[in-house]
């Protein structure tokens, strides 16, 4: 290209190296595809819409192939815009200032929120901007400004406000699609702020005020969010043009020869630094903390009374509703957590056991030192009970009594007991108040052998020793050792089943 | 002078260029099949609700008789660390003679939404710990904790001292309140309870768009400008498309488990203010008396230097390494650079102690 070019005769420049971009493309396009060449003066990102139609199947890479076209997009405008004012003019001088003057309005920052219907977008918020003009990219041969529109991140069809999105779009639990019900809403809001906010906090009365004061806390929650996004994406488009200030340094820095840039990718390049230093510098800020914490917030106000409009109707209608499923799984999962917990417990437990293991060698020591009780319980004068034994109990006996243990009668001494003497009977009589008690269970001066042995519980062989430590005892007596019996600590997992309630032996 | 010197002509044929890869990479891209990923061996050991614990194999029989548990996060895929043949800290390590474990936490769904870190550190990491210490027959094991992972391996070792041998954290949050912390920045003005309250569980869409909106630019396009650059190279590719799939494979979050780490970790930094309690017991960094080596990237975005560094300055041991990685928080299992310096480093350090 000449270096002395005429500015008249730009344009023509600029049409030859447009119909040059798209015969490049149809050359490259023929083998695949039989649709038409665009117009030259078409954006040339469109050819990508063609790649994109061509390669729409990319089998397993879809997802992966259609990110990238959009990023390619974005990287041609790019381009293009570029080359529109180059075109015709010495060999790159580009005036900067006024390009990027022009881009200014058309590359936004991720969450900048141009042309989208979406809660929250404030179109007049866009035209008010200083050095915005939108006449400038329709005059621009070439230049789309709906291509910056088209990328995540980078421009408004697609993803205006990224956060925004991402949060309308996710499936919480009982509301799925927060943009279609944001957009059902979306006429009720708009009458709702024409007639004043006040409205939304009248109080509410009569038949159906719980569903009145319902709508407007849905309404209220609906516009709190819409004034957090158009704070958000002010905040975005302060971003936005911050971003082109650092160009405008980055670029100053790269005025020396030897340092100036001469390909796209390197001025594209440059472009994704400043913007993204311009970004991190407002989303550290105490500002951007408390607008994001508001954004989030707000939407989240909104879903909560979705859901709970979406129960309501769900309860009327018989339905299931997810309070009720969250209340099965809380209580499923607090079951399970028990269940692993309990290998956690047993330490606890056998400190139960140390405890009953220690009260009983108490009870041990007590009942040796009571040497007269020890012997009247010896087997050389065993306690003939004036009942027989129960059948079961008599079907087991005991075929090597342990020392110091008393056995239950054998069949023999069952005949035998009607030769007792009259002394015999008036000495069991004595007794049987603790006999009784105790019944078939042998009990033993020795306590833990007595364990071993009994049919009978464990309170039971405790207070069956605690009785043949003190024949003679009465009721005062009993309810002392039935205290004494009981663990001073409930075990961790008898306190979970049973809370509040103290652990018990056995009746 | 003018700083752009771009000739229309030359800028054309960039723009052709473009074209012309895109063209020849979309071909390629129409014949890859989905990637694969985790190429080495491994066996599952032992499983636990959607947990399951996985223990690798190596060429070689393990020289180290103290066998390696990783912990992973709970908001990416743990097959980072095995993602593959070329990039795979596990193989690494199983090569240098290290016996290696790892947690898959699988991906909780709206039963799990009640899951606290009580249920992830008392509960998982300390049944796995045991399994492992038993399988052995050791007291104590090697634990490497990464990201969120490495939060919470500093939790259990604080608990349980004595299961631990060595310590490993791995771009490690510790200070959530430094100024260059974007996510902890964002996330202190959220009402987590409400959020929790909302959503149930945190879907995984939502957690990849907040990661991505760090740095927008990049993350979300200048990536893909990139992405054309190797369209005609079948393995760079498929090597791209592999972290893509890694990228946005994501598990949902525990509802329970995350409100409780926004409020502690990130919003009250109780790693470092003190007060951090899972479940009924304390937390507290000065019981980490074992030796303590902590990795981090220079250039991590997500867990930045500042907020892995204070750990020295808070544990209870005196035998405490750091590592500063030349890297980000993926390249420092991805990278060419990591495989030839980080498997090493850990192992080494292992081999000392």
């Amino acid at each position: 290209m000449s270096d002395n070019k005429s500015t008249p005769d730009w344009p023509n420049d600029w049409q030859a190296l447009q119909r040059q971009y798209w015969n490049a493309w149809a050359d490259l396009t023929r083998a695949q595809t039989a649709g038409a060449t665009p117009d030259a003066a078409a954006p040339w990102h469109e050819g990508l819409e063609q790649w994109s139609r061509m390669f729409g199947s990319a089998g397993k890479q879809s997802d992966a192939a259609e990110r990238m076209m959009s990023g390619a997009k974005s990287f041609l405008s790019l381009m293009q815009s570029m080359l529109s004012f180059a075109a015709g003019k010495d060999a790159g001088a580009i005036n900067v200032p006024s390009w990027l003057e022009a881009m200014r309005g058309g590359m936004g920052m991720p969450g900048f929120g141009a042309p989208m219907a979406m809660p929250g977008f404030d179109a007049s918020m866009f035209k008010a901007m200083p050095g915005f003009d939108p006449a400038l990219f329709g005059s621009m041969p070439g230049f789309d400004p709906k291509a910056f529109g088209s990328m995540p991140g980078f421009d408004a069809s697609l993803l205006n406000n990224p956060m925004s999105k991402a949060l309308r779009e996710i499936a919480g639990q009982g509301v799925k699609g927060f943009e279609q019900l944001a957009a059902g809403a979306e006429p009720m809001l708009q009458q709702m702020q024409t007639e004043a906010m006040s409205w939304l906090k009248a109080p509410a009365f009569g038949y159906a005020r719980e569903h009145q004061e319902h709508y407007q806390k849905m309404a209220l929650a609906f516009v709190e969010f819409k004034q957090a996004s158009n704070q958000y994406n002010a905040l975005m488009m302060k971003s936005s043009q911050r971003s082109f200030e650092i160009l405008e340094d980055k670029l100053a820095e790269r005025s020396e020869p030897g340092r100036q840039i001469d390909s796209m990718r390197a001025l594209y390049d440059l472009w994704v630094d400043s913007a993204e230093e311009a970004y991190a510098e407002i989303t550290l800020s105490d500002e951007f903390r408390k607008v994001y914490g508001d954004v989030v917030n707000a939407q989240m106000r909104v879903r909560s009374q979705m859901q709970a409009e979406v129960e309501r109707i769900g309860v009327d209608l018989g339905m299931p509703t997810r309070s009720e499923l969250n209340s099965v799984h809380k209580r499923l999962h607090e079951l399970r957590r028990e269940l692993r917990d309990a290998p956690l417990a047993a330490p606890a437990e056998d400190g139960v056991i140390a405890q009953l293991r220690a009260e009983v060698e108490e009870l041990k020591r007590v009942v040796l030192n009571s040497s007269p009780q020890t012997k009247k319980l010896a087997p050389s004068a065993p306690a003939t009970p004036r009942k027989p034994a129960p059948a079961k109990a008599a079907a087991k006996p005991s075929s090597a009594p342990a020392a110091n243990v008393v056995r239950l009668p054998s069949a023999a001494e069952k005949r035998g007991r009607n030769a007792d003497t009259s002394a015999q009977r008036a000495r069991s009589a004595k007794r049987r108040p603790a006999r009784r008690a105790v019944r078939a269970v042998a009990v033993p001066s020795n306590p833990v052998s007595a364990m071993n042995e009994a049919t009978g519980s464990f309170g039971d062989a405790i207070a069956a020793i605690r009785r043949q430590m003190a024949p003679h005892a009465g009721k005062k007596k009993k309810r002392k050792g039935a205290a004494f019996s009981q663990p001073a600590k409930q075990s961790p997992i008898s306190a979970r089943a049973n809370p509040g309630k103290p652990r018990r032996s056995k009746p | 002078m003018n700083p752009i010197r771009i000739e229309p002509q030359r800028a054309l044929e960039e723009a052709v260029r473009f074209n012309q890869k895109l063209a020849a990479g979309m071909k390629v891209l129409r014949t890859l099949d989905d990637v694969s990923y985790g190429p080495t061996e491994r066996e599952e050991v032992y499983r636990e609700d959607k947990l399951v614990l996985y223990r690798f194999r190596g060429k070689n029989a393990p020289t180290n008789k103290v066998p390696l548990l990783i912990a992973y996060a709970l908001v990416n895929r743990p097959y980072m660390v095995d993602l593959q043949d070329d990039r795979s800290l596990v193989k690494n390590l199983l090569a240098l003679g290290e016996d290696v474990y790892l947690i898959d936490w699988g991906y909780p769904d709206q039963s799990d939404r009640y899951l606290t870190l009580d249920d992830y550190i008392n509960g998982y990491i300390r049944r796995c710990v045991d399994f492992v210490a038993k399988k052995h027959k050791v007291d104590k094991i090697n634990l490497l904790g990464i990201c969120q992972g490495g939060a919470f391996s500093l939790c259990f070792a604080s608990i349980y001292p004595e299961k631990i041998r060595n310590l490993i954290t791995m771009v490690t949050p510790v200070d959530f309140h430094t100024p260059d912390n974007m996510l902890s920045h964002w996330t202190r003005g959220m009402d987590v309870d409400l959020f929790v309250d909302t959503l149930g569980n945190v879907p995984a869409d939502l957690m990849n768009w907040c990661y991505l909106t760090l740095k927008p630019v990049r993350l979300f396009q200048q990536k893909y400008v990139g992405m054309v650059d190797i369209l005609d190279d079948k393995a760079e590719l498929e090597n791209f498309l592999r972290m893509e799939k890694w990228i946005f494979d994501s598990p949902d979050q525990a509802g329970e488990a995350f409100r409780q780490f926004i409020k502690d970790f990130y919003q009250g930094n109780k790693l470092v203010n003190g007060g951090l309690k899972i479940g009924p017991r304390d937390v507290s960094l000065k019981n980490i008396k074992m030796p303590v080596l902590n990795i981090f990237a220079e250039q991590d975005h997500l867990v930045p230097p500042s907020a892995s560094r204070p750990l020295q300055g808070l544990i209870g041991t005196k035998d405490y390494t750091q590592l500063a990685f030349k890297g980000g928080h993926i390249g420092i299992y991805v990278s060419g650079r990591a495989q030839r310096e980080v498997p090493s480093a850990i192992h080494d350090w292992l081999a000392q102690r």
